[in-house]
Parts: structure tokens; C-alpha cells; sequence
């Protein structure tokens, strides 16, 4: 189990990091959306201020949601899918390790540039940690959830658009309660850092099982 | 008393005790709205606070019930449809979302019209207003994906999932007056110290939640009929094709 688990995050891994398009555009995406903001709000410098946690909070939010539709895409269409499953190969690995990577290929850079990037927005420097935490808890949670919408759209037509549609209500509560930790981390009261934490245990217990019921659903 | 009950998830079998109830619900639910509207718009006292803007109440509380009424039974019957499979209850449960995005919509506008003399404004970013919205979102995720799949019986399983995953937005509109301090009030009916309203206004209200309900099954069960006959024609065409 170990050594298929092992070798299963090498292929991923190596997916991600030989097909260039796969493992950039997801950071290329958050740099471009960054850079609407500034220009966005002209030249208040207090206004950007305000803004800089949402605006770096948001940009993670779409560049997961861009990234979000190759999770299971190509083994989908190739028939890589089908042949694990008959094969008998668990599915628990497949899925954790597809949600590993993920995270660690679009999430992980996005939470090292935001400290960068906070400062770019013209936002203090008191929040640079907040921020740093509140992401680290956040963006793992974005990649769960998105896991199972991912694998629901597999057979839609016009898979794009609905993905997003139908992702964007079940990030919400997580963008809502990311922005309001980093303004509460200053006065030391860290409520919103525990519930955030109480949501990405339980989704680290359920949201996999979820998906592997619908993905063995679609293969069928 | 289960298997009784069996038979009747067959489609056909179905619309057999399903069209004499929608012809009683349809009248009585034209009956108790008319009743209810007299009730809540002439008899009932004005609020000693609200005066006669209290009058929207009997449209905006029924309707938001309706709208998390609707939405519980679409999980009801996506997780019937999941575990046993019959198709009956995918047809109920797909049939009630635009009905479920009507009420949800009309509950969000009359709120906001009854918002603007009350609170000063139409909409606040409280708990319980964005987590509505946030229902009225996943209404219209549903009715997206209903559409979505040129192969229905793939996109069965997608609609009752979603429906299952979206239930998360239940408890939390529920419990939202009481977990966050909202602008939005309490509840005053379904509540541990039992029921904050005078009854003169408590009876217009259950009036008009019950001819709501009894609308709800009506328009449910007329589209439930429509597909069972779209279904039943595809079929003959098939067949008459086949010779």
C-alpha cells in the first residue's frame, strides 16, 4: 500500500512537472489576476491598502478554480481511470494523491508569493503572518472541496463553465472566514483560525470518500 | 406497510394516485392562498413597531420555508434515489428546483423590500441574507446541471450528489441567527421557549404556508407528469419506429 501510494505521487509529480502548461498556468493565472487590482483602483494607495487581503485571497480562489479542471480531465479521457479501476487498485491513493499534488503545485507557491505580493498591494506588514497562516489552512481546503465538483462535471458538455458555476457557492464560507482571520489575527483572537481547521478535518475525512463514490459511479 | 408502499414507485403506478391529488391540491391551494391574503391583508392587526409593512411577512416567511422545505426534500429523494434507485424520486426531485429557485427568489425580494422601510436598507452581508443567496446559487447549480448531459442517466447520479453536497447549507441557514449576531431577527416560530406571535397573525401565516405547500405539490406534480408522458412518448416513437 505504502509503495503504491509512493508511486503513485512520483507519476503525479512527474505530470506535473514535465508538462510545463499543467503546473505553471495555475501561478501564471494568480500573477495575471494580481495585477488587475492596482490597475484597477488607479493610483489611491489607501483604497489598495484596504483591499490587498481580499484581492490576494480572490486571486487563490480563481487560479484553484483554473487548475481545478485537469484534476481527473486527462486520466478521465485517456482511460487511465477505467484501467485502475479494473485493475482493483484502491481508490483512496488515486485521490489522495491527485489532491497532494494539486495542492502542492498550485496552492503551495501561491501561499510562498503572498507575503511578496501583500507588500506589492501596498498592504502592512503586521499582516504578513496572518495572511501566510490563513492560506496555509485555506488553500487545501479550496483544493478538497473542489475535488469532488471536478469529478461530478466529467461527462458534462461545456465542462468549463459549469465547473466554476457550480464551485464558486462551496468556497464561499472558506474565502469568508479566510479574509476575516487575517483582520482578527492582529487583535490575537484566532476564532477563525479554529473553525477553519475544525472544516479541513472534516473535509480531510470526507470529501475524498465522496469522491471516489462519484468517480466509481461515472466509471460504470 | 413498506412494501404497500413499493408499488407505487413505479412511474405508472405513480400517476395513478398522484393526478387525483394534484387536482385537489390545485384547488385547495387557490382556496387557502385567497383565504390567507384576506386574512393577512384586511383582518389581521397592524404591528405596533412596523405598522402595515408587517404585511409582507406573510409572503416573505412562508416562502423562505418553501424554498428550504423544497430544498430538504430534494435531498430526501436524491438520497432515496442513491440508495434504492427509483427513478420516481429522481423525477420528484428534479422536477422541484425551479420551483425551489422561485420561492427562493421571491423570499430574497420581498426581504429586500421589506428591508428598505424596516432596517433602513435593502440588503445587508449578514449571516442569514448570504447564506440564502448562497442557496439560491446552488438552486440554480442544480438546475444548470439538470440540463447539462446528453446521456440522462449519467447525469442522475451528478444532480443527486450536488443536491447531497449542497445540503451542507441547511443547518447553517438555520442556525445562522444564532450562531452570528445578525441583523436579521430570530426565530420567532420554530424555537426551544415555543412561539413568540400573537395568534391573530400566527393563523394568516400557517394560511398561507399551507396554501404555499399545497402550490408546491401541485406545480411539482403537474411537471412530474409531463415527464413521465415526454418519457412514456420518446418510448412509443421507438417503437413505432422499430416496425
Amino acid at each position: 500500500m505504502t509503495r503504491l501510494f509512493i508511486l503513485f505521487l512520483a507519476r503525479e509529480c512527474k505530470g506535473y512537472l514535465f508538462n510545463t502548461n499543467k503546473s505553471w498556468f495555475a501561478i501564471a493565472f494568480f500573477l495575471l489576476c494580481i495585477l488587475i487590482f492596482p490597475l484597477s483602483f488607479g493610483s489611491s494607495e489607501d483604497l489598495l491598502k484596504e483591499i490587498s487581503i481580499s484581492s490576494i485571497w480572490i486571486c487563490a480562489l480563481f487560479a484553484n478554480l483554473i487548475s481545478l479542471e485537469s484534476l481527473f480531465k486527462e486520466d478521465y479521457q485517456s482511460g487511465t481511470l477505467l484501467q485502475y479501476h479494473i485493475n482493483k487498485i484502491p481508490f483512496i491513493i488515486i485521490v489522495s494523491t491527485k489532491v497532494i499534488c494539486h495542492w502542492v503545485f498550485t496552492g503551495l507557491p501561491i501561499i510562498f508569493l503572498s507575503p511578496l505580493f501583500l507588500i506589492f498591494l501596498s498592504g502592512s506588514y503586521e499582516d504578513v503572518l496572518g495572511l501566510f497562516f490563513s492560506l496555509l489552512i485555506g488553500t487545501p481546503l479550496f483544493s478538497l472541496i473542489g475535488m469532488p465538483i471536478s469529478a461530478l462535471t466529467l461527462g458534462a458538455s461545456a465542462r468549463g463553465p459549469i465547473l466554476v458555476f457550480l464551485a464558486i457557492p462551496f468556497y464561499l464560507p472558506i474565502i469568508i472566514f479566510g479574509v476575516l482571520s487575517v483582520n482578527s489575527f492582529k487583535t490575537g483572537s484566532y476564532s477563525e483560525y479554529y473553525l477553519l481547521c475544525a472544516i479541513l478535518s472534516i473535509g480531510i475525512i470526507f470529501l475524498p470518500y465522496i469522491t471516489i463514490k462519484i468517480l466509481k459511479e461515472s466509471l460504470e | 406497510m413498506i412494501k404497500y408502499l413499493h408499488k407505487f414507485a413505479n412511474p405508472a403506478r405513480f400517476l395513478n394516485i398522484a393526478l387525483p391529488i394534484k387536482k385537489i391540491s390545485g384547488i385547495l391551494s387557490v382556496l387557502t392562498i385567497l383565504v390567507g391574503l384576506t386574512f393577512a391583508l384586511f383582518i389581521s392587526p397592524p404591528d405596533y413597531q412596523q405598522k402595515e409593512t408587517v404585511r409582507i411577512m406573510y409572503i416573505h416567511v412562508p416562502c423562505a420555508w418553501m424554498s428550504l422545505m423544497t430544498y430538504g426534500f430534494i435531498v430526501f429523494s436524491s438520497i432515496i434515489f442513491l440508495i434504492w434507485r427509483f427513478p420516481i424520486f429522481l423525477i420528484l426531485a428534479k422536477e422541484s428546483v425551479t420551483m425551489g429557485i422561485i420561492f427562493t427568489f421571491s423570499a430574497l425580494l420581498s426581504g429586500a423590500l421589506w428591508g428598505k422601510p424596516t432596517w433602513g436598507t435593502y440588503w445587508v452581508w449578514d449571516a442569514r441574507l448570504t447564506s440564502f443567496l448562497v442557496l439560491f446559487f446552488i438552486f440554480l447549480g442544480l438546475k444548470l446541471i439538470k440540463d447539462s448531459f446528453s446521456y440522462s442517466t449519467k447525469g442522475d447520479y451528478v444532480f443527486s450528489y450536488l443536491a447531497l453536497i449542497g445540503g451542507f447549507n441547511l443547518p447553517i441557514i438555520k442556525f445562522s441567527v444564532d450562531w452570528w449576531n445578525t441583523l436579521h431577527q430570530p426565530a420567532s416560530i420554530l424555537r426551544t421557549g415555543g412561539i413568540s406571535i400573537n395568534s391573530e397573525m400566527l393563523v394568516p401565516l400557517f394560511l398561507m404556508a399551507i396554501g404555499f405547500l399545497l402550490l408546491f405539490i401541485y406545480t411539482l406534480l403537474v411537471s412530474v407528469e409531463i415527464n413521465i408522458k415526454e418519457k412514456r412518448l420518446v418510448i412509443f416513437k421507438y417503437n413505432a419506429n422499430k416496425k
